[in-house]
Protein backbone atom coordinates (compact mmCIF):
# COMPACT_ATOMS: atom_id res chain seq x y z
CA UNK A 1 0.00 0.00 0.00
CA UNK A 2 1.87 3.14 -1.24
CA UNK A 3 1.11 6.32 1.30
CA UNK A 4 1.00 9.86 0.35
CA UNK A 5 4.85 10.44 1.05
CA UNK A 6 5.78 7.36 -1.31
CA UNK A 7 3.55 9.06 -3.90
CA UNK A 8 4.19 12.31 -3.72
CA UNK A 9 7.71 11.61 -3.88
CA UNK A 10 7.51 9.05 -6.46
CA UNK A 11 5.23 11.69 -8.31
CA UNK A 12 8.30 14.32 -8.11
CA UNK A 13 10.85 11.85 -9.56
CA UNK A 14 8.88 11.14 -12.07
CA UNK A 15 7.84 14.06 -13.37
CA UNK A 16 11.68 15.56 -13.05
CA UNK A 17 12.77 12.64 -14.71
CA UNK A 18 10.35 12.42 -17.66
CA UNK A 19 10.46 16.43 -18.13
CA UNK A 20 12.79 18.24 -20.55
CA UNK A 21 13.55 21.87 -20.87
CA UNK A 22 14.70 23.46 -24.03
CA UNK A 23 16.99 26.16 -22.77
CA UNK A 24 15.83 29.82 -23.72
CA UNK A 25 18.93 31.10 -25.36
CA UNK A 26 22.31 29.40 -27.02
CA UNK A 27 24.14 27.38 -24.49
CA UNK A 28 26.12 26.01 -26.73
CA UNK A 29 28.15 29.10 -27.94
CA UNK A 30 28.84 30.27 -24.61
CA UNK A 31 30.40 26.98 -23.75
CA UNK A 32 32.47 27.07 -26.64
CA UNK A 33 33.86 30.43 -25.68
CA UNK A 34 34.54 28.86 -22.56
CA UNK A 35 35.85 26.28 -23.66
CA UNK A 36 38.23 28.08 -26.26
CA UNK A 37 39.37 30.44 -23.48
CA UNK A 38 39.80 27.77 -21.45
CA UNK A 39 42.30 25.06 -23.30
CA UNK A 40 44.42 27.10 -26.15
CA UNK A 41 45.21 30.32 -25.37
CA UNK A 42 46.26 29.77 -21.82
CA UNK A 43 48.71 27.00 -22.71
CA UNK A 44 50.55 29.31 -25.24
CA UNK A 45 50.94 32.24 -22.59
CA UNK A 46 51.96 29.93 -20.09
CA UNK A 47 54.92 28.48 -22.20
CA UNK A 48 55.81 32.59 -22.89
CA UNK A 49 55.51 33.00 -19.66
CA UNK A 50 58.06 30.01 -18.55
CA UNK A 51 60.10 31.42 -21.69
CA UNK A 52 60.54 34.90 -20.51
CA UNK A 53 60.92 33.82 -16.80
CA UNK A 54 64.03 31.55 -18.01
CA UNK A 55 65.52 35.01 -20.14
CA UNK A 56 65.15 37.11 -17.40
CA UNK A 57 66.74 34.70 -14.35
CA UNK A 58 69.61 33.61 -17.16
CA UNK A 59 70.30 37.36 -17.87
CA UNK A 60 69.88 38.74 -14.76
CA UNK A 61 72.28 35.41 -13.20
CA UNK A 62 74.95 36.67 -15.77
CA UNK A 63 74.80 40.10 -15.32
CA UNK A 64 75.19 39.78 -11.15
CA UNK A 65 78.07 36.96 -12.16
CA UNK A 66 80.06 40.21 -13.48
CA UNK A 67 79.05 42.82 -11.31
CA UNK A 68 80.29 40.93 -8.51
CA UNK A 69 83.04 39.98 -9.92
CA UNK A 70 85.28 43.19 -10.72
CA UNK A 71 84.42 44.88 -7.22
CA UNK A 72 86.29 41.19 -5.80
CA UNK A 73 89.70 42.52 -7.63
CA UNK A 74 89.92 45.94 -6.43
CA UNK A 75 90.13 45.45 -2.35
CA UNK A 76 92.23 42.70 -3.15
CA UNK A 77 94.55 45.34 -4.83
CA UNK A 78 94.30 48.02 -2.09
CA UNK A 79 94.90 45.29 0.76
CA UNK A 80 98.35 44.36 -0.70
CA UNK A 81 99.47 47.75 -0.93
CA UNK A 82 98.47 48.55 2.63
CA UNK A 83 99.91 45.36 3.89
CA UNK A 84 103.82 46.50 2.44
CA UNK A 85 103.14 49.78 3.10
CA UNK A 86 103.01 48.65 7.13
CA UNK A 87 105.49 45.71 6.93
CA UNK A 88 108.02 48.20 5.63
CA UNK A 89 107.30 50.72 7.99
CA UNK A 90 107.99 48.33 10.80
CA UNK A 91 111.26 46.78 9.43
CA UNK A 92 112.65 50.13 8.47
CA UNK A 93 110.59 52.99 9.22
CA UNK A 94 112.84 55.73 8.60
CA UNK A 95 113.54 54.71 4.88
CA UNK A 96 110.39 53.84 3.97
CA UNK A 97 108.36 56.45 5.38
CA UNK A 98 109.60 59.24 2.83
CA UNK A 99 108.76 57.18 -0.82
CA UNK A 100 105.33 56.70 1.29
CA UNK A 101 104.82 60.08 2.27
CA UNK A 102 105.48 61.45 -0.88
CA UNK A 103 103.86 59.25 -2.73
CA UNK A 104 100.62 59.08 -1.07
CA UNK A 105 99.65 62.30 -2.54
CA UNK A 106 96.08 61.29 -1.48
CA UNK A 107 96.46 61.13 2.55
CA UNK A 108 95.27 64.65 2.38
CA UNK A 109 94.57 64.05 6.44
CA UNK A 110 98.37 63.56 7.13
CA UNK A 111 99.63 66.44 5.16
CA UNK A 112 96.56 69.19 6.77
CA UNK A 113 97.96 67.41 10.13
CA UNK A 114 101.56 68.03 9.37
CA UNK A 115 100.80 71.37 7.52
CA UNK A 116 99.12 72.59 10.24
CA UNK A 117 102.18 71.83 12.64
CA UNK A 118 104.71 73.42 10.39
CA UNK A 119 102.60 76.46 10.35
CA UNK A 120 102.89 76.65 13.67
CA UNK A 121 106.15 76.33 13.75
CA UNK A 122 106.99 78.42 10.88
CA UNK A 123 107.88 75.88 7.93
CA UNK A 124 105.90 76.34 4.56
CA UNK A 125 103.34 73.77 3.74
CA UNK A 126 104.13 73.67 -0.37
CA UNK A 127 107.47 71.86 -0.33
CA UNK A 128 106.58 68.46 0.33
CA UNK A 129 110.36 67.46 1.13
CA UNK A 130 109.85 69.67 3.68
CA UNK A 131 107.09 67.95 4.89
CA UNK A 132 108.02 64.10 4.89
CA UNK A 133 111.34 65.39 6.84
CA UNK A 134 109.53 67.00 9.56
CA UNK A 135 107.20 63.87 9.54
CA UNK A 136 110.38 61.25 9.53
CA UNK A 137 111.92 63.48 12.37
CA UNK A 138 108.53 63.38 14.22
CA UNK A 139 108.10 59.62 14.10
CA UNK A 140 112.22 59.35 15.56
CA UNK A 141 111.61 61.81 18.51
CA UNK A 142 108.46 59.56 18.68
CA UNK A 143 106.28 63.12 19.05
CA UNK A 144 104.22 65.16 17.04
CA UNK A 145 105.13 68.72 15.31
CA UNK A 146 101.86 70.12 17.31
CA UNK A 147 103.93 69.37 20.33
CA UNK A 148 107.32 70.79 19.55
CA UNK A 149 105.42 73.80 18.32
CA UNK B 1 31.07 9.94 -39.99
CA UNK B 2 32.34 7.51 -37.17
CA UNK B 3 30.19 8.03 -34.75
CA UNK B 4 27.68 6.45 -37.24
CA UNK B 5 28.69 3.19 -37.37
CA UNK B 6 29.82 0.77 -34.54
CA UNK B 7 29.73 1.30 -31.08
CA UNK B 8 28.54 4.66 -30.44
CA UNK B 9 28.69 5.30 -26.74
CA UNK B 10 32.34 3.98 -27.25
CA UNK B 11 33.15 6.27 -30.25
CA UNK B 12 31.91 9.13 -28.83
CA UNK B 13 33.29 8.88 -25.05
CA UNK B 14 37.10 8.16 -26.64
CA UNK B 15 36.59 11.71 -29.30
CA UNK B 16 35.54 13.50 -26.33
CA UNK B 17 38.79 12.33 -24.58
CA UNK B 18 39.98 13.94 -27.83
CA UNK B 19 38.59 17.08 -27.37
CA UNK B 20 36.92 16.45 -30.34
CA UNK B 21 33.98 19.68 -30.87
CA UNK B 22 31.44 17.83 -33.00
CA UNK B 23 31.67 15.24 -30.33
CA UNK B 24 31.33 17.84 -27.77
CA UNK B 25 28.61 19.15 -29.28
CA UNK B 26 26.28 15.72 -29.53
CA UNK B 27 26.95 14.85 -26.36
CA UNK B 28 25.76 18.30 -25.88
CA UNK B 29 22.41 18.28 -27.76
CA UNK B 30 22.06 14.60 -26.08
CA UNK B 31 22.07 15.85 -23.01
CA UNK B 32 20.71 19.37 -22.80
CA UNK B 33 17.30 19.11 -21.87
CA UNK B 34 17.69 16.72 -19.64
CA UNK B 35 20.27 18.31 -18.11
CA UNK B 36 18.24 21.69 -17.29
CA UNK B 37 15.44 19.48 -16.13
CA UNK B 38 17.86 18.11 -13.50
CA UNK B 39 19.26 21.81 -13.13
CA UNK B 40 16.04 23.65 -12.64
CA UNK B 41 15.02 21.38 -9.49
CA UNK B 42 17.81 22.77 -7.34
CA UNK B 43 18.34 26.12 -8.86
CA UNK B 44 14.58 28.16 -9.45
CA UNK B 45 15.58 30.88 -11.66
CA UNK B 46 15.65 28.98 -15.40
CA UNK B 47 18.25 31.57 -16.33
CA UNK B 48 20.88 30.86 -13.28
CA UNK B 49 20.03 27.32 -13.89
CA UNK B 50 21.55 27.46 -17.15
CA UNK B 51 24.40 28.99 -15.98
CA UNK B 52 24.96 26.79 -13.52
CA UNK B 53 24.55 24.13 -16.88
CA UNK B 54 27.59 25.98 -19.26
CA UNK B 55 29.56 25.81 -16.02
CA UNK B 56 28.69 21.99 -15.87
CA UNK B 57 29.23 21.44 -19.62
CA UNK B 58 32.68 23.17 -19.47
CA UNK B 59 33.42 20.52 -16.66
CA UNK B 60 32.55 17.73 -17.87
CA UNK B 61 34.47 18.26 -21.37
CA UNK B 62 37.37 19.54 -19.43
CA UNK B 63 37.52 16.75 -16.77
CA UNK B 64 36.69 13.93 -19.33
CA UNK B 65 40.02 12.39 -18.88
CA UNK B 66 39.16 11.19 -15.49
CA UNK B 67 36.50 9.38 -16.31
CA UNK B 68 37.21 5.64 -16.12
CA UNK B 69 33.93 4.26 -17.56
CA UNK B 70 32.74 2.52 -14.31
CA UNK B 71 30.00 4.26 -14.48
CA UNK B 72 27.67 5.40 -17.15
CA UNK B 73 28.59 8.61 -19.21
CA UNK B 74 25.31 10.20 -18.20
CA UNK B 75 25.37 9.68 -14.76
CA UNK B 76 28.73 10.80 -14.17
CA UNK B 77 27.79 14.15 -15.86
CA UNK B 78 24.89 14.33 -14.05
CA UNK B 79 26.58 13.88 -10.91
CA UNK B 80 28.90 17.21 -12.45
CA UNK B 81 25.44 18.88 -13.02
CA UNK B 82 24.29 18.46 -9.69
CA UNK B 83 27.27 19.21 -7.75
CA UNK B 84 27.58 22.59 -9.75
CA UNK B 85 23.73 23.39 -8.91
CA UNK B 86 24.92 22.59 -5.01
CA UNK B 87 27.94 24.77 -5.63
CA UNK B 88 25.87 27.86 -7.01
CA UNK B 89 23.20 27.43 -4.01
CA UNK B 90 25.88 27.29 -1.57
CA UNK B 91 27.70 30.35 -2.71
CA UNK B 92 24.93 32.63 -4.20
CA UNK B 93 22.99 31.74 -0.76
CA UNK B 94 22.75 31.30 3.36
CA UNK B 95 21.17 28.05 3.86
CA UNK B 96 19.55 27.24 6.88
CA UNK B 97 19.41 23.83 8.88
CA UNK B 98 17.29 23.52 11.38
CA UNK B 99 18.04 20.32 13.41
CA UNK B 100 14.71 20.61 16.03
CA UNK B 101 12.29 18.04 14.76
CA UNK B 102 8.92 17.99 16.33
CA UNK B 103 7.72 14.28 16.80
CA UNK B 104 4.16 15.11 16.08
CA UNK B 105 5.20 15.52 12.64
CA UNK B 106 5.85 11.89 12.02
CA UNK B 107 1.99 11.42 13.50
CA UNK B 108 0.19 13.65 11.13
CA UNK B 109 1.57 12.02 7.91
CA UNK B 110 -1.45 11.03 6.05
CA UNK B 111 -1.30 7.73 4.39
CA UNK B 112 -3.88 8.86 1.95
CA UNK B 113 -3.62 8.74 -2.18
CA UNK B 114 -2.81 12.16 -3.91
CA UNK B 115 -3.64 12.99 -7.47
CA UNK B 116 -1.24 13.03 -10.46
CA UNK B 117 -2.19 16.97 -11.79
CA UNK B 118 -0.27 18.54 -9.79
CA UNK B 119 3.17 20.38 -10.81
CA UNK B 120 6.21 19.05 -9.23
CA UNK B 121 7.96 22.11 -10.13
CA UNK B 122 6.12 24.57 -8.72
CA UNK B 123 6.18 22.34 -5.04
CA UNK B 124 9.93 22.23 -5.37
CA UNK B 125 9.69 26.29 -6.12
CA UNK B 126 8.40 26.85 -2.85
CA UNK B 127 10.68 24.88 -0.79
CA UNK B 128 13.39 26.41 1.25
CA UNK B 129 17.20 25.81 -0.52
CA UNK B 130 17.98 23.54 2.55
CA UNK B 131 15.14 21.38 2.34
CA UNK B 132 15.09 20.75 -1.24
CA UNK B 133 18.56 20.36 -1.62
CA UNK B 134 18.06 17.42 0.94
CA UNK B 135 15.09 16.30 -0.87
CA UNK B 136 15.96 16.01 -5.01
CA UNK B 137 19.77 14.22 -3.26
CA UNK B 138 17.78 11.71 -1.40
CA UNK B 139 14.52 11.40 -3.94
CA UNK B 140 15.82 12.03 -7.71
CA UNK B 141 19.56 11.41 -7.22
CA UNK B 142 18.99 8.28 -4.70
CA UNK B 143 21.68 9.53 -2.09
CA UNK B 144 21.71 8.13 1.19
CA UNK B 145 21.62 9.84 4.01
CA UNK B 146 25.42 9.51 4.79
CA UNK B 147 25.70 10.57 1.07
CA UNK B 148 24.23 13.82 1.87
CA UNK B 149 25.96 14.49 4.66
CA UNK B 150 29.16 14.52 3.00
CA UNK B 151 28.19 16.29 0.06
CA UNK B 152 26.46 18.99 2.07
CA UNK B 153 28.93 18.65 5.17
CA UNK B 154 26.03 18.35 7.64
CA UNK B 155 25.43 15.48 10.16
CA UNK B 156 23.34 12.28 8.65
CA UNK B 157 20.62 13.71 11.62
CA UNK B 158 20.47 16.99 9.84
CA UNK B 159 19.74 15.37 6.58
CA UNK B 160 17.17 13.13 7.92
CA UNK B 161 15.50 16.36 9.36
CA UNK B 162 15.55 18.24 6.59
CA UNK B 163 13.89 15.23 4.46
CA UNK B 164 11.35 14.94 6.83
CA UNK B 165 10.59 18.42 6.99
CA UNK B 166 10.65 19.13 3.12
CA UNK B 167 8.21 16.32 2.59
CA UNK B 168 6.14 17.89 5.47
CA UNK B 169 6.26 21.31 3.43
CA UNK B 170 5.55 19.87 0.23
CA UNK B 171 2.33 18.22 1.88
CA UNK B 172 1.00 21.38 3.27
CA UNK B 173 1.69 22.74 -0.16
CA UNK B 174 -0.49 20.55 -2.08
CA UNK B 175 -3.13 20.97 0.20
CA UNK B 176 -3.34 24.63 -0.19
CA UNK B 177 -3.28 24.42 -3.58
CA UNK B 178 -6.39 21.51 -3.78
CA UNK B 179 -8.09 23.89 -1.27
CA UNK B 180 -7.60 26.68 -3.94
CA UNK B 181 -8.25 24.72 -6.71
CA UNK B 182 -11.84 23.50 -5.31
CA UNK B 183 -12.87 27.25 -4.36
Amino acid sequence: MKTFKDNIEFQIKKQIEERKIVPSRDLWSEIELHNNSNNSPKSKVNWFLVAACLMLTFSLGIALFFLNQSPEIKPQMVKVTEKTTADSIVKDPVQSSIPLAVGNNDKKDIKKNTCSGKKRSGFCCNNGIKQTERSCLCKETGNSPDFHS
Amino acid sequence: MKLLFGNKKNDLLSLLKKQDPAAQKIFYEQNVKKFLSVSKSYVSDLYQAEDCLIKAFCKIFKHIESFRGESNLESWARRIVVNECLNFIKSHKTVFYLDEINQSFHEDIHETEIDCDFNAQELLDQLPDAYRMVFNLYVLEGYSHQEIADTLQISIAVSKTQLFRAKEKLRKIYFQQQKKSEK
